[in-house]
């Protein structure tokens, strides 16, 4: 009889396993929580509409022109190329109001950044490079859109700014990736533009890759749960204004006729067109990446940015403090940063117009005109 | 019991693993929220348990072989 002992598996042989079970297992978590879609039936709660009285309360810059055509795409020639002169200088800071209870998203890093004054007057003393692309008008809309550059070599930012008109801020709608509310359900942009028969998208919130958040689509409530990020909200009567999570207040949103909510930020002026002092954001969020914002300028005229990035020499990206000089350089009172990065493209005249990095990625939700 | 005690320690190195990994995206990323999730509050409560048993077992472990001496 053979007395069997079992020799130990090696001490290295042992670490190797515990750290590949350990990939392993963030693996599965991200494949479960992050990858696999997850329909949750809700609905939602109507909480405003838009009635037909409302319809055509503002008026389009060139209605006259708008009864020719339902559409009218136009210019398939070189598009004019224009150089501004730089702006005189404005005041670009302001406090941010109410900064109490300010929370983490569950780490010690989330902060009031201060904007970078540098960065701010490289924009509004900067020639700016600006080209037209197009415009493009249905009886309730009009969106013209403009490629910018400003900047030389490296610190080159290309971005696109989309100039919206509407007559009702109805015509500011969101879609969700395959008209569905859920986690993890995603399609790209260019293909929920193509189903909702969009004249122009941009991408949203990305409310999916979210458990917590303000999701307020064409005045349905989806969920109501603010978490640490600002909150930016279209109402029907087509201003727009942005809140610290502290500051909002769901029941006075709601009752003031709420008609898109968005929970990424963060705000990035006060509503008077001036650069905040700080944004709610990280070190790391805060840096020069591909970005996306919508700025209202008044009650149916507003501004949608995409700014490419990550390709140096092309276009660097925006830091933060440039994307809210830029949103006040175009004349917006109050703007939002939407979700960024990968995620920031701008879809106009049946095609992406920016250069999305990495060719972009799929996404929960967009934003549009049209269709 | 000698074979939970053989596993429990590579499963609280594995949780704690994805702790910190987790911990670090989400200094990178906080919109990604990856501490503050649902599956995420599960897994914590299974690493506090594996902690705990890891720990008891050590301890007891440890008398066991003390007596011994």
């Amino acid at each position: 009889m053979t007395n069997k002992t079992k020799k130990p598996m090696p001490v290295w042989a042992m670490i190797i396993t515990d750290v590949v079970l350990t990939a392993a297992a963030i693996g599965v978590f991200m494949l479960f929580d992050y990858v696999m879609p997850q329909s949750s039936g809700i609905k939602g709660e109507v909480i405003a509409t838009v009635d037909s009285s409302a319809e055509g309360s503002f008026t389009l810059p060139n209605a006259a022109d708008n009864s020719q055509a339902e559409s009218t795409a136009q210019d398939d020639s070189e598009p004019a190329v224009t150089t501004t002169a730089p702006q005189a200088e404005k005041a670009t800071t302001t406090l941010r109001t109410e900064q109490t209870n300010r929370r983490n998203w569950g780490n010690q890093d989330t902060a009031d950044y201060r904007s970078d004054q540098n960065a701010i007057s490289s924009i509004t003393n900067g020639a700016i490079t600006s080209a037209e692309l197009g415009s493009a008008s249905t009886d309730n809309a009009q969106v013209t859109v403009y490629k910018k550059s400003i900047g030389e070599g490296s610190n080159k930012i290309t971005y696109f700014v989309a100039d919206v008109y509407v007559t009702s801020a109805s015509e500011i709608k969101a879609a969700f990736a395959d008209g569905e509310f859920g986690k993890n359900i995603k399609d790209s942009v260019f293909s929920m533009a193509v189903e909702n028969k969009a004249l122009f998208a941009i991408n949203g919130d990305f409310y999916g890759n979210s458990e917590r958040s303000i999701v307020i689509r064409n005045g349905i409530k989806y969920r109501d749960d603010v978490n640490d990020a600002d909150v930016c909200v279209l109402f029907t009567d087509g201003t727009m204004q942005t809140y610290s999570p502290s500051e909002y207040d769901s029941d006075a949103v709601i009752a003031k006729g709420a008609w898109q909510a968005w929970n990424f930020g963060p705000a990035l002026l006060d509503g008077s067109g001036n650069v905040l002092e700080t944004f709610n954001t990280t070190k790391y969020l805060n840096s020069a990446n591909p970005r996306s914002a919508i700025g209202c300028v008044s009650a149916g005229h507003y501004i949608f940015v995409t700014v490419d990035g990550r390709n140096e020499g092309y276009s660097k990206g925006a830091t933060l403090s440039e994307l809210a000089a830029i949103m006040s350089d175009e004349g917006c009172m109050s703007a939002f940063n939407l979700d960024g990065g990968k995620s920031a493209m701008m879809y106009f005249n049946k095609s992406i117009v920016n250069a999305p990095d990495g060719g972009g990625r799929d996404l929960s939700d967009i934003i549009y005109i049209g269709g | 019991m000698k074979r939970l005690s053989k596993i429990l320690p590579h499963i609280t190195i594995i949780l704690a693993g994805m702790f910190i990994v987790f911990w670090i995206l989400d200094i990178l990323n906080p919109t990604m929220n990856f501490i503050n999730r649902k599956i995420s509050n599960k897994l914590l409560l299974a690493f506090c348990i594996s902690a705990i048993i890891t720990a008891i077992l050590a301890v007891y472990y440890q008398r066991k072989s003390d007596r011994k001496e």
